[in-house]
């Protein structure tokens, strides 16, 4: 803990990071098991001032959701970084863009979990941490889905097209669940389940039996 | 290939889709007795082959573990009738692969390298399925390798999956749910081995060492540096598939030879290491032209104790057969009677015993012995079916025999229909006959 101290105390002549503080924070989640209760006690333990808080945030919601958008960022740029990626599906890059998110989010998982019982209720949603990384997750989901419409891996249909990216949103709450709870060693499981929640939802955006049944009973209607 | 859609991997899910079969099964019988009210001459045929297409589609969607099971039963010619052993064979065919980016993953977590990154070429689509995992080809430094990949969880969801299989298990197979549970311990412990590719890196290396002697056989080299508990890469060996091979209208002579080479191998393995690559399906042998063997898959090895060895070969020896006091104490030895049985109950069953034994010992009762016999396999399937009907078989439904000799059995069934397969004639003179007369 001296260590600690003294280590902060060294830093306190120069500006401390948003980095710097995203981690501290989940430092100090982690260690006490609770949010800290104000932004002066937080920044009171770092040996910092209360104002330095207010350069890059301004409350503990705004750092949170900085958290979980650092996640994203740094999963997209890691997925785009693979020579493959390009030559992917669409299908194939959101299989990989989970993978690779959840290998991420492993570096956060006690965080996660720890404060997974506020982030993940509905109603919290509008002011829920994850919101800032949901926006930027919906945008993503939409390239890849106008990449699957170019491609004739998704088939465009009305109204339902226009919701696709929310419906793969829930996916990914899905999978975030899923992985929360899984239990088998090196969590096989959520591999196995990223798969499946991925093929079963590309198999119903594609052109399905869906699409034959529909169009059999226009046709049969039109006559 | 079709990539897959859906794997139901829930415990609820996979109950549900065994459920949805069963009812269809029950279905099907109903459907064949109201048929056969009208048409008394409706064979049973029908019926099998409804169901077998059932079991075959609720199997192949449910992957790993159930998938092996279907390919235990298939092997298992003399268990079920003919048209469940065609719908499962293909179960030892086909499977639906993984994805590409699940494949990158697996070798990131195992290696921190992609495929591309530790290959010269790797190809993204899988060439062939194994059952609990994918095969794909990919070449270094001038050397064409095949590299197996397992699915995620495998492991993980064996001992849940044949929990589930148990109940359908005892339906098909008509044996009590508590006599069974050797059988599917016996079958858990090897399945649970099987996900271990490490465990299986290293006893290919042993076996096919040890079997090098034998001319004509093919072993394919493993690599451990590009291997893992969930990745085994070995040469890629070329060659076919029994159907294929049979397709290319094999002369007499070459039949033989590959027979000869299965036999020698099996023997040498069952008697001298005592140690058996027991998983003789069709898929796991490629054939070639000129009458050699490549050898692939050592996932199911199973390890003979003496005790077992002493008694079960014994019956392979004429005068034990002809001896009544031997083979009595040999079956009892080899657990063939249960402590409850009644006099009349340990007579007929020793009367069965004396000619199933007979019966699957005929091959090694002679110089050479002809597969290509069908009267033989036929004769074996009618004394299946003989057994199935015999009231005090159906009454009394101990498991009966040693939990080592259902391997053992395994192995002989696969053998003999893969030698029946290739029709092959094959002298039988055992290894074995010179360490039973010391």
């Amino acid at each position: 803990m001296e260590n600690y101290i003294e280590e902060s105390q060294q830093h306190t002549s120069e500006a401390i990071s948003a980095k710097e503080l995203r981690d501290q924070f989940i430092e100090y989640v982690l260690m006490n098991g609770k949010l800290p209760q104000s932004v002066f006690q937080f920044m009171k333990t770092l040996h910092r001032k209360e104002s330095e808080f207010y350069e890059h945030y301004n409350s503990f919601q705004s750092l949170e959701k900085d958290i979980w958008l650092g996640i994203f960022e740094e999963t997209l740029s890691k997925v785009k970084s693979q020579e493959v990626y390009e030559s992917y599906s669409a299908r194939e890059k959101l299989l990989s863009f989970y993978y690779t998110w959840i290998e991420v989010l492993k570096n956060y998982r006690s965080y996660i979990v720890h404060t997974s019982k506020l982030s993940l209720r509905p109603e919290n949603w509008m002011n829920s941490p994850l919101k800032g990384f949901r926006e930027s997750f919906l945008d993503y989901a939409k390239s890849l889905i106008h990449e699957g419409i170019d491609k004739n891996e998704v088939m465009k249909r009305p109204f339902l097209s226009d919701n696709y990216d929310k419906l793969i949103w829930m996916q990914l709450l899905f999978v975030l669940k899923f992985w929360m709870e899984d239990e088998s060693r090196g969590f096989e499981r959520t591999d196995a389940a990223i798969e499946k929640a991925v093929n079963l939802s590309f198999d119903l955006m594609g052109n399905s039996v869906l699409d034959s049944v529909v169009d059999f009973g226009k046709f049969l209607f039109q006559k | 290939m079709k990539e897959q859609n859906n794997i139901p991997t829930g415990k609820v899910e996979r109950a549900t889709k065994f459920v949805q079969t069963g009812a269809k099964i029950g279905g099907n019988y109903i459907k064949h007795y109201a048929k056969k009210a009208f048409n008394p001459e409706l064979t049973r045929d029908q019926l099998h082959e409804d169901n077998s297409k059932d079991v075959y589609e609720t199997l192949s969607q449910l992957k790993g573990s159930a998938l092996k099971v279907a390919q235990m039963l298939s092997q298992d010619k003399n268990m079920l009738p003919q048209a469940y052993v065609d719908k499962f064979s293909m179960a030892q065919y086909s499977a639906p692969p993984l994805s590409y980016p699940l494949v990158v993953k697996t070798f990131q977590k195992y290696f921190g390298k992609t495929p591309d990154s530790m290959f010269d070429t790797f190809e993204r689509t899988a060439s062939n399925a194994a059952s609990i995992g994918q095969v794909h080809k990919a070449t270094k430094e001038g050397k064409v390798l095949a590299v197996k990949i397992q699915y995620p969880g495998v492991a993980e969801s064996v001992s849940s999956d044949l929990k589930l299989v148990k109940p359908f298990a005892v339906r098909l197979l008509n044996m009590k749910e508590k006599d069974l549970d050797m059988y599917m311990d016996e079958v858990e412990s090897k399945l649970i081995e099987e996900t271990d590719y490490e465990l299986e890196l290293k006893r290919s290396k042993e076996i096919s060492n040890q079997c090098a002697h034998i001319k004509g056989l093919i072993f394919p080299d493993y690599y451990p540096e590009y291997s893992s508990k969930r990745i085994l890469t070995m040469d890629w060996l070329e060659g076919m598939h029994m159907k294929e091979f049979l397709a290319t209208n094999p002369s007499q002579d070459i039949r033989n030879k590959i027979g000869q080479l299965l036999w020698d191998f099996y023997d040498f393995q069952m008697h001298q290491l005592r140690t058996v690559h027991a998983d003789p399906h069709p898929g796991n042998f490629l054939l070639r032209e000129n009458g050699t063997v490549g050898v692939i898959d050592f996932g199911c090895v199973k390890e003979i104790p003496d005790e077992f060895y002493n008694e079960y070969f014994k019956l392979l020896n004429k005068e034990v057969i002809e001896d009544k006091t031997e083979l009595l104490q040999t079956f009892e030895r080899l657990n063939f009677f249960d402590a409850e049985d009644t006099p009349l109950q340990r007579e007929i069953f020793f009367d069965l015993f004396c000619e199933m034994t007979r019966l699957l010992g005929q091959p090694f009762y002679s110089d050479t012995f002809d597969f290509s016999d069908d009267s033989y396999f036929k004769k074996i399937y009618e004394f299946g079916e003989y057994i199935g009907q015999v009231k005090e078989i159906k009454d009394a439904r101990q498991a009966r025999g040693s939990r080592h000799g259902i391997y053992i059995n395994r192995t002989y069934f696969g053998l003999y229909n893969l030698l029946n397969q290739l029709g092959a004639i094959v002298r039988t003179k055992s290894y074995g006959e010179v360490t039973l007369e010391a």
